[in-house]
Parts: C-alpha cells; structure tokens; sequence
C-alpha cells in the first residue's frame, strides 16, 4: 500500500489551508489504484487459494515418503550382501528390501504422478548402511586395484589402501505402469554395467552418469608415514554404521513425464579407473576382493517433492 | 476515486470544524477503497499467478561434468582418477566446476535457500607423520556456498570417500546474485609421501556427481 508521510496535527497547531489541503491530497492521490496498491502490495494470505487434498500450494504440489530397508533402529534385523563377483558382466544391482529380502520401492499409486513443464522432481533418499570384509585387509592383495605400494624406506614396497573403494547407491524408476515391475535407471544415471576398456572385462560408469549414486567407504585403511615412507603396516579401521544420504532433481522445461515408483539399488565394491586415452573418469566394480567384501543395511527412507520452478 | 468535493480550505477563510468533518466524511470512501479487506478470499490461483511471481527455483541436476577438472593430474595410476594431486593443487578454494560461478537471474528480493550435493573423496589414508599418528585422517574435503562473496554455508566435508550435501540459506537483495560453490584440501603433512614406489602422483582428492538446487522466495 502506498504510505503517506507527514507529521500529525498537534495540539496548539494553528490551522493552515496549505497544510489542510495537501493532508486531504493524499488521501485523494491519483492513481491510488494502481498495479502497486492492488497487485503488488494488496494480495495477502487470505487472497491466496488454501492447498487442498489434492494440491499442495504455490510452491510444491506433490509429496510423499516411504521407509525403505529393514527398518529397525538397533540394527538387529539387516540384510547382508557379499561384493559382486568377477564373471562379467557384473550382475544386476542389488535391490534395497526388507529383512525378508522384498524390495521397498516408493510406489505413487494407480495414476503416478505427473512432472509437467515447468516442474522439478526432487528426490532424497537415506539409509543406514555397514560395510565390512572377512580377513585382513584384502584389498591389498592379488590384482585388487585398491592399493598403492610406497618406499618403506628400506626402498622396499609398502601396500596401503586408496580408501576410495566404495559402495555405489542410485535410483531407479519404473514409468511403465504401477505394477512397478520395470525399473530402469533414472536420467544422467548409469547403471554401473557397461563395459568401459580392457576387451570387456573392465564395467563400470563414467563420472559424469552418476547424478543420482551416492557412496560408502568399503573399507577404511591408515599408516603413519615418517619422512615420505611408510615404514610401519598400515592398520585396517572399521567403517562402522553409517549413514548414506543421496538426492536426485528431474526438471521437465517441456512436455512431461508420469513416474509410478522409484527404488534405491546398489553394487560393489566400486574402485575409481580413468581411461588414459580418453581421460574419461570411471566407477568400475573392483573384483579381485569382491568375494571378501561385505555390505549390511538396516533402514532408511525416500522422499518425493514435486513443485513448480516459478 | 473520490476526489475534493465538499469544501476546499483557501487562505484567510475560517477553517470551520464543518469544513474538515464534512470533507474527512466524503473521503472515507476513498480512503477504504479497493484494497486486500475488498478482496475476496482465494482469489489468487495458480492460474494467476504471474511466472516466478512468488518464487523461482535455480538448479543443475548435472552440474557442468559433474567433476572437478581444475587440479585433474594426468601422471597418476589409471587406479586413480584424474584428479587432484598435491603436484596440482596448491591450496585455497576451487570451484567445483571449472568456469563462471552460478548466477542465479533475476533474484527479486528476499529468502534464498540453497543445496549442492555430490560425492567427495579424499585419500586420507595417513596420520600427520610417526610422531603424530591421531587424528587418524586429518584430510578433509572442506566446502562452502558462495553468495554474492559472502559465506552461506560451510562445512569440513567428507574425510574418505563418502556422498555429500550442504546447503544454506539466506536473505539476499534483488539482482543477479553470484553463487560459487567451493572445495579445499588439507595439506599434507611434512611426513606424506605424495608418489608412488614407481614415481605417479597420489591422488588426494576428487569431487563428482556434482548438482544444485535453488529457490528463490520472494514474498
């Protein structure tokens, strides 16, 4: 509203017509209905239509959540997977589920839900997770691609952990039909099978297909170094429990797309590669310690926010 | 609109406490006219709204490559990425994505909230040196948001190899606002050995999968 700015009457002012006048004026200011005064600073709570059961405002017009996993708080009912094994290709990801092995997908009923032009799908996701390993620093052996060897300062090779292993969690969405029976990849995400160098025996994804992954330490390796060696073993450190935590955004700009249900999978361990032609940066399964490599969830949840971008 | 009607005060008249009653009556009207009370509840729908009326919403579901290049080392194992070494990076804040920082157009005024996530991974396997052994990993991938040069967010970041989310939040003026998300590394300590037995380079740190999502509430 437009605000009018002058100093009140007091007690004992003598009567001025100028000033009389110009008090009246502003209240009776030309183009007091203008854009500013019923547009801009008019509208208010009130004027605002009130979110109903089927829309949730201005902002956001769809949410919904569901517990993923094994959800039990003290980790006494999880689920336990070994690392993916070396016959290529890899097999398919491992399907977030419950105790009794039934995957938890979020499902948005019979209709799905519709991500027009002009909106963004937002999508996070959190699950408790443990990864862990059978016998003493495994990574370290054989042709595992997990370790690098230094100077133990007898100029002999010392092998300590990258500590980049990992664990690889993404999104999958099935657009078919809500029998939720067809989950593929979400877009910009690969799903960590393709083969990338070495005659097919190398899979993986490239970085840059990974918008949806979020990653877990698969182990944890330390040492002291002393004057640019590693005289002494390095140790192997307990990842412990540990939360994951990802998030995924779908903007539509044009057309749309309906969704019935999403999933979280995963697959591991995972080590980083990069072609040396190309340059291209990858995640390819690290098989030569896969067998020794464990991965255990407990629960978590998914939320699904779909609102407009303007 | 209502407009003088009723007495117009000149000079060296009396002013009669009629003269101000009678007009400060006919201006009543014009004082309560069209306005929010006048309104009728719920008569602003989506349909009305004008775009980015109330809010606008900036993001990157991949940001640029969704990796780091800035400080990317070629002379490292291809068990590595290319990535940063410390032959590469030499201290201070980069951009998570080499270029321009984010502008967010438009911005009207008012409460910005905003999140980047990806995943991070710092090497982080020695202790500050044999008369140091603790903390365990003292490397961080430390981050922070940007705004318009100020501080939004920062945090110590991932310290092995782990995914990541920071976000801030803030009230900002209208105009373009300049939005640069940052990484850093710890250095090393005087006792890391920062080759290999065969002379590569250890990969120290990376950033990818990288994205970010903004609003913008203006009301």
């Amino acid at each position: 509203m437009s605000r009018i700015n002058r100093q009140r009457v007091e007690d004992g002012d003598s009567v001025d017509a100028t000033d009389l006048n110009a008090r009246f004026q502003d209240y009776n200011q030309s183009g007091g209905l203008n854009a500013f005064n019923t547009r801009d600073a008019a509208f208010d709570l009130p004027q605002f239509k009130n979110p109903g059961a089927s829309t949730f405002g201005f902002l956001a017009s769809y949410q919904n959540s569901a517990l993923i996993g094994a959800n039990d708080y003290k980790h006494s009912s999880i689920v336990t997977v070994t690392g993916v094994s070396s016959t290529p290709p890899p097999a398919t990801p491992f399907i977030v589920g419950n105790a009794a092995g039934s995957p938890t997908p979020i499902s948005f009923g019979a209709a799905g839900i519709t991500v027009s032009a002009g909106e963004v799908l937002r999508v996070y996701w959190d699950l408790s997770v443990y990864p862990h390993w059978i016998g003493s620093r495994p990574w370290t052996t054989g042709a595992s691609v997990d370790f690098y060897t230094f100077d133990n300062g007898s100029g002999a090779a010392m092998a300590l952990g990258t500590n980049a292993a990992c664990w690889a969690f993404w999104l999958q969405w099935d657009i078919t039909s809500n029998a939720l029976s067809n989950f593929v990849e979400v877009p910009n995400q690969s799903d960590f099978r393709t083969p990338l160098i070495g005659g097919g025996t190398v899979y993986g994804a490239q970085l840059g297909d990974t918008m949806s992954t979020c990653v877990v330490p698969a182990f944890i390796d330390r040492a002291a170094p002393d004057d640019g060696t590693i005289p002494g073993s390095p140790d192997q450190v307990r990842v412990g429990w540990r939360g994951l935590s990802g998030a995924w955004y779908y903007p539509k700009t044009s057309g749309s797309q309906t969704i019935y249900g999403m999933r979280v999978v995963f697959t591991g361990p995972m080590a980083p590669n990069h072609n040396s032609s190309t340059g291209a940066n990858h995640l390819i399964h690290s098989v030569a310690w896969s067998s020794d490599s464990r991965l255990s969830y407990a629960g978590g949840s998914i939320d699904v926010v779909k609102q407009r971008t303007g | 609109m209502k407009k003088w009607t009723k007495r117009d005060a000149t000079e060296r008249t009396t002013a009669s406490p009629a003269a101000v009653n009678d007009e400060l009556r006919s201006s009543q009207s014009s004082i309560t006219t069209l306005d929010r009370d006048q309104l009728p509840g719920d008569v602003v729908d989506q349909s009305r709204l004008q775009t980015y009326a109330l809010h606008r919403v900036y993001l990157a579901e991949k940001w640029g490559s969704g990796e780091q290049t800035a400080a990317a080392d070629t002379d490292v194992l291809t068990r590595a990425w290319k990535a940063a070494t410390y032959q590469t990076y030499t201290g201070g804040w980069l951009s998570g994505v080499t270029g321009a920082p984010v502008t967010l157009t438009g911005f009207k005024g008012g409460h910005l909230f905003l999140e980047w996530s990806g995943n991070a991974y710092v090497f982080g396997a020695m202790a500050d040196g044999v008369s140091q052994p603790k903390p365990g990993s003292p490397r961080y991938m430390r981050l922070r948001i940007l705004v318009s040069g100020i501080v939004l967010a920062e945090r110590r970041g991932p310290a092995y190899h782990e995914s990541f989310r920071i976000f801030g939040s803030g009230v900002f003026p209208s105009g373009d606002l300049s939005v640069e998300l940052q990484w850093r590394l710890i250095e090393p300590s005087a006792d890391d050995p920062i080759e290999d037995l065969g002379g590569k380079n250890i990969v120290q740190g990376h950033i990818y999968s990288q994205k970010y999502f903004a609003i913008g509430r203006f009301r």
